[in-house]
């Protein structure tokens, strides 16, 4: 009987654990893109000093969040991001636009991934 | 380093519990169902144990995940008969009274070779000797003889000795 109740109590964290990563990983992606898109537009005005202030809001937000998403997703893939991450302060500091623009693009590609690869769908099933 | 020794701790007292928990049958009387869980749940503390990039959330989830169900499936076999059926499989009867069935050894892809050197690992040579041997769901043989080959008891003995009237 023991058992059982502990499989049942099992049961209930695993699903309470499912649903609060569903949400806590669509919560952050989301406000991760949504600085991304700001950081795209201030890109493209070439508002290099707007760039730099918020390349290093998004840096600092990812900073905070990585040791909570590695619990959920590969570390390799985090990983690749922190190396996109990278690449692309480095490229604000040199004022490369075309490199900027194409490393960003890489990186939201990056940060949307990780929400699509954790949502309930055919696709992540098969 | 560090890590990968933590992880191996970690996963190995978690699936300890868990083989812990399931019950207290041994490698060999294992039904398919629980050889097939065995293995996963192996299979996949291995992964995170070897692959640090592997979250270890990764790995216990899934072994937990294992654990529930098989509760789960072993309380629906506790209640239903055609449950446990579907789960564990039924028995064979592959000799009646001296002959094999050649149709149910068939069915269940057991070949002659098998049953003889099972036979032969229980002590009988010769399928006339067996009343009836049946295949169990854990893989076992079990083997009945025929009253002629069965060892002598305390109760024949007893019947030896009382006087006839």
């Amino acid at each position: 009987m023991k058992t059982v109740i502990f499989s049942a109590i099992l049961l209930i964290v695993i699903i309470l654990a499912v649903i609060f990563s569903a949400y806590y990983t669509a919560r952050v992606t989301a406000s991760l893109d949504e600085a991304l898109s700001q950081l795209s537009v201030a890109l493209a005005e070439e508002d290099w000093d707007g760039c730099e202030r918020l390349f290093d809001e998004f840096s600092q937000q990812w900073d905070k969040t990585e040791p909570y998403l590695a619990i959920l997703f590969d570390h390799n893939e985090l990983e690749d991001t922190d190396v996109a991450i990278d690449y692309l302060g480095s490229y604000i500091f040199l004022r490369e636009k075309p490199d900027a623009v194409a490393q960003l693009s890489a990186l939201r590609l990056s940060v949307t991934h990780l929400k699509k690869s954790s949502v309930i769908g055919l696709g992540n099933l098969l | 380093m560090a890590i990968s020794f933590l992880r191996t701790v970690i996963l190995y007292f978690a699936v300890m519990v868990v083989i812990r928990l399931m019950g207290k049958r041994q490698v060999s009387q294992l039904t398919p169902a629980e050889l097939v869980v065995t293995i996963m749940m192996s299979e996949l503390a291995s992964i995170p144990m070897q692959e640090t990039g592997v979250p270890l959330f990764a790995g216990l989830l899934p072994i937990s995940t294992i654990f529930v169900l098989e509760i789960a499936f072993s309380l629906i076999g506790l209640k239903s008969k055609s449950a446990r059926r579907f789960l564990g499989g039924k028995p064979s009867v592959l000799i009646h009274n001296g002959n094999i069935l050649l149709d149910e050894m068939a069915r269940i892809r057991f070949d002659r070779d098998d049953l003889m050197e099972e036979l032969r690992l229980a002590g009988y040579a010769n399928i006339k000797d067996i009343q009836y041997a049946i295949l169990e769901t854990n893989g076992q043989l079990s083997v009945f003889p025929n009253k002629a080959e069965k060892p002598l008891t305390q109760k024949d003995i007893a019947k030896i000795n009382k006087p006839e009237r």
